[in-house]
């Protein structure tokens, strides 16, 4: 019995991978560079950019071995059924986490910077309620959105870099290599989690797509795309802030908007960036929610995800408010935690599962090929 | 006080259509997967508006991950 009836095609799915991709990093990613790498940070970008990559081998191999299956159901296919539920759980409540903290940071950004007095609590149920109608009318809806937005924000983004031109001094970016390779690797290594770490959600959308043969190559391109787009981002907002003033501000991006100038005309349209944000981080929200309710139906064997939905949304609600207390502790788990428990759950466990379900498969040889195509 | 009576009647709004829908379709499972969450959700929420103390997943998930991250720390500085 399938729980999601809906198929996506290829394109839908690489521009899902895009617009993933850039979600959050949009605003978060500057900064972190910046504090790590000073003005290396585009070059440590790239660098985890091309780490990503390998990320993404192991799930599309991972994904390969069982076209058919979720993350949830083949881990228990593989691990057996205590362990395999177990592997899940971890699994589910990471992606819960993600999408607290989603919410969490579209809340704190419209309270600082848009409607101040507004409490936050409002405006997390007003965006939990749209992504919450998103996720109910199914993958096919949530990916043919994608599909009409999607050239919003990249015309967006590039009106944020043309109208940016008369900002832009080389000399911010300079000396490169002043510190060595070792605050670059420091860089990268905080940038991991942010876009590449998390598409391993994307093991539980990947089974909806239809033209299994051409879903590695969409995975690797939309991936490298919307990494582009963030590197070209930092560049330029190193390029036209500086190092020092992006590490400064929490939402460098919105001031990257601000700076824009053009013949007294054309001035303070820093909404755009609001508006790229908003778009993208609605897209990674309700991807996000719409795992964890289909991966939380398929642990324990629902007929309907869409039942789930409504008691998820109170729990996000809650704990978004409850995880962090205040931006101090955002601010830690950003920087401290984030990585090595993303690599956990989204990059040793994927490889422990691909290790024995390749062991697996080969020793029951002909047999699992048969039944992996049910 | 009213964060509470809101959340009580959402919840108990969306529990009775959605319940209805669940008892009349025989879907006993995906009943009791429902009330749990639903009712896990209420009461934290309430617990939330009354100001008691939760433990904190996130400060579980730092002390955990921290010594990891003092030690790559350590390597790349």
């Amino acid at each position: 019995m399938m729980l999601e009836n809906g198929k996506i095609s290829i394109g839908d799915f690489r521009i899902m991978v895009i617009i993933f991709s850039i979600g959050s990093s949009v605003i978060l990613a500057p900064s972190i560079l910046a504090s790590t790498a000073k003005q290396d940070g585009w070059i440590a970008y790239f660098l985890s950019i091309l780490i990503g990559l390998g990320f993404l081998f192991v799930y599309n191999r991972l994904a390969s071995l069982y076209p058919d299956l979720s993350f949830v159901e083949y881990s228990q296919a593989i691990l057996g059924k205590w362990l395999g539920r177990l592997t899940s759980v971890l699994f589910l409540i990471y992606v819960f986490l993600v999408c607290n903290s989603l919410l969490r940071e579209i809340g704190e950004f419209i309270t600082i910077n848009v409607l101040v007095e507004t409490p936050i609590q409002i405006i997390m149920i007003m965006f939990l309620l749209a992504s919450l109608i998103g996720v109910h009318l199914g993958l096919e809806v949530i990916g043919r959105t994608a599909v009409i937005f999607f050239p919003w924000i990249i015309g967006l983004f590039t009106l944020l870099f043309v109208f940016l031109i008369p900002e832009y001094d080389l000399i911010n970016i300079q000396p490169v290599f002043e510190g060595g390779i070792k605050p670059i690797l420091k860089g990268s290594y905080h940038t991991l989690a942010m876009p590449f770490l998390e598409l391993a959600i994307f093991l539980m959308i990947l089974p909806a797509v239809i033209k299994k043969e051409k879903v590695n190559k969409a995975f690797y391109s939309g991936a490298i795309i919307g990494g582009l787009v963030i590197f070209l981002l930092v560049l330029f907002s190193f390029i036209s802030l500086g190092p020092d003033t992006t590490d400064r501000q929490v939402y460098s991006t919105y001031l990257l908007g601000k700076k824009i100038s053009i013949g007294d005309f054309i001035e303070r349209i820093e909404i755009i960036v609001a508006i790229i944000w908003f778009l993208s981080i609605y897209f990674k929200l309700t991807l996000c929610y719409y795992g964890l309710s289909l991966g939380l139906a398929q642990l324990f064997k629902l007929h309907h995800y869409q039942t789930l939905i409504f008691p998820l949304a109170i729990l996000i609600i809650s704990f978004s408010i409850l995880q962090y207390p205040n931006v101090v502790i955002f601010k830690q788990t950003l920087m401290k935690a984030l990585v090595p428990y993303s690599l956990f759950i989204c990059f040793i466990i994927p490889l422990l599962l691909l290790t024995v379900g390749k062991m697996k498969k080969q020793r029951d040889g002909s047999y699992a090929s048969s039944s992996a195509g049910e | 006080m009213w964060g509470i009576a809101g959340i009580l009647f959402i919840g108990f709004a969306v529990s009775f259509f959605e319940g209805r829908r669940l008892v009349k379709q025989k879907y006993w499972k995906d009943l009791v997967v429902f009330s749990i969450l639903m009712s896990a959700g209420i009461t934290l929420n309430i617990l939330l508006n009354l100001n008691v103390e939760i433990p904190n997943p996130t400060a579980t998930i730092l002390k955990i991950f921290t010594p990891f991250h003092s030690v790559v720390d350590s390597i790349l500085s």
